[in-house]
């Protein structure tokens, strides 16, 4: 069934796809955060 | 039953979140700064923000619901939940030209656009639609963790779990306002995803991918994964209809949403950020699908023993993870779902109060108010936001699977509002009775829900009632402008 092909793919892309995203956004984010708290008062 | 070094993690987290949230009390000077953090939040931080605050513990629990019931099916949700916020950060379709405009909430928007009244109204239709829409969000994650700490769902234990939460969240919403809620909502998407990637791969260690694929094969058939198939859990318009609320309302209309958009400091800046949580939206979608996919493989094979009448599809998530996880890894998790809870609801809690104090108590008020009064009434409406989701997730009767709940108390506002922002941004002849005319439509959605329904003594689909309300929306937009046009023209 196709489905089950379309499935595996998008399960197994979308965690190697998230774990990069959330890697570039927890470092580059936590430099955004630095100038908002520096920027806060 | 938690361990020790369990409880050790959540307190820690818990601390840590609330001690954020007060030191950052003395630094609010005004409503921009409470409501926008000053609007000078850089785009990776917006990011991570947003998908922390679009990922809720009650999202999880709902998506494992579907996943439990649906199987692989349910996996089309995640893939619109994706790629429609993709297109909109592409096209900046909405959200750009909304943050070009410089307005803080969606009723700001129409009140430059449209007027005062269409502002009050919006705001009365929003808040009326969001607070019920949350009703049920303190209910569901308090069973959750009661769930995980193996206290009955159906005990006062889980009303002493809800005043907890509620007290913890309310406390530091209240003090810091939008700042502390993008600080700890960085903190929480952080823990969030790494709660997500570890449990999933440790799911998949436990059951194997092989396994998991053919037992949904074997006991749902093809309903469990082809979602067009009508005889299955979902169906054309069911998929239609998710292609609207999961894609282009959770992303470009969902004020929570927006309001994250319009905190940025550029338009460039909401477009990249809607073109990275794209990945987000998929995966807050897929995961907990799999992980309700996971709990139904589990309870159908290795864990055949375990499973007992009681064990309602929305349970099984809790039922499954509290056998799954070991030491440490459970007080991570359970630390992870309460953030992903917090996240949610101290979004949730400022963008109603705000739209109520912004939108519909200022403008109503013969000579305005000043920041300082705007502030503390934000404040009170937060506490007494939370005072109500606390009764009617105690009282309400239900009925409804949670997300089908959700999507119809959402419809309430989103159905008009769709068509009051498209008209009004890409529409010269919108007008100020279309837009009207539009929100007014849209409180047809009551008719989705259970005890609706049960009233009028009807049965009809929720996707069905929400694609009948969309289209009454635009009829009405339309005809409204076209028989009613404006005399003047709009500030904007």
């Amino acid at each position: 069934m196709i489905w089950i092909w379309i499935w595996k793919i998008v399960l197994i892309g979308g965690l190697i796809g998230f774990t990069v995203m959330v890697s570039v956004v927890a470092v580059k984010g936590w430099g955004d955060l630095k100038r908002l708290w520096l920027d806060k008062g | 039953m938690l361990h020790a070094i369990d409880w050790t993690i959540i307190v820690a987290y818990l601390t840590i979140t609330f001690g954020l949230g007060y030191s950052l009390k003395s630094h609010i000077h005004s409503m921009k700064d409470f409501i926008g953090a000053g609007q000078r939040v850089g785009p990776w931080l917006s990011i991570a923000t947003m998908a922390g605050t679009e990922t809720g513990l009650i999202t999880i629990m709902y998506s494992a619901e579907k996943g439990y019931l649906g199987g692989f099916a349910a996996f089309h949700i995640a893939v619109v939940g994706a790629a429609v916020p993709l297109i909109v950060g592409m096209t900046g379709f909405i959200v750009a030209r909304l943050r070009e405009t410089g307005v803080l909430t969606i009723p700001e928007y129409y009140n430059l656009r449209f007027g005062k009244s269409t502002r009050v109204l919006g705001g009365v239709v929003l808040v009326l639609a969001g607070v019920l829409n949350m009703g049920l969000f303190l209910k569901v994650g308090a069973m959750f963790i009661a769930g995980m700490i193996g206290v009955p769902a159906s005990s006062i234990g889980v009303a002493i779990i809800m005043v907890i939460l509620l007290v913890l969240v309310l406390g530091y919403t209240m003090m810091g306002g939008m700042m502390s809620v993008i600080i700890t909502d960085y903190l929480q998407f952080v823990l969030l995803s790494l709660g997500f990637l570890v449990t999933t791969g440790l799911a998949i260690w436990q059951l194997g991918l092989g396994r998991i694929f053919s037992t949904i094969s074997i006991e749902m058939g093809e309903a469990g994964f082809n979602p067009f198939i009508s005889t299955g859990e979902f169906g054309l318009s069911y998929v239609v209809w998710m292609i609207f609320t999961a894609g282009l309302v959770s992303c470009a209309i969902w004020p929570t949403a927006v309001a994250r958009a319009l905190t940025t400091d550029s338009p460039e800046t909401t477009k990249k950020q809607y073109r990275w949580a794209s990945l987000s939206f998929l995966v807050r979608f897929m995961v907990p699908y799999f992980w309700g996919i996971c709990a139904f493989v589990f309870f159908k094979t290795i864990g055949q023993g375990l499973w007992t009448q009681s064990l309602t599809p929305i349970m099984a998530l809790p039922a499954y993870l509290s056998q799954l996880l070991p030491i440490g890894l459970t007080g991570l998790l359970m630390a992870a779902m309460i953030a992903a809870f917090m996240s949610t609801h101290d979004s949730y809690l400022l963008c109603w109060s705000a739209v109520i104090v912004q939108d519909i108590i200022a403008p109503l008020k013969k000579g305005g108010l000043d920041d300082a009064k705007r502030i503390q009434y934000t404040r009170w409406g937060i506490l007494g936001i939370g005072v109500w989701i606390l009764y009617w997730g105690l009282v309400y009767p239900g009925g409804d699977a949670i997300w089908d709940y959700m999507a119809v108390t959402g419809a309430i506002y989103f159905t008009g509002a769709f068509s009051v922002l498209v008209g009004g941004l890409y529409w010269k002849r919108a007008s100020r009775v279309g837009a009207n005319a539009a929100l007014v439509s849209g409180l047809v959605a009551i008719v989705g829900l259970a005890p609706a329904q049960h009233l009028l003594g009807v049965s009809w689909g929720s996707a069905k009632v929400g694609l009948v309300t969309v289209c009454l929306s635009i009829l009405a937009m339309i005809i409204g402008s076209l028989v009613w046009p404006d005399l003047k023209e709009s500030a904007l």
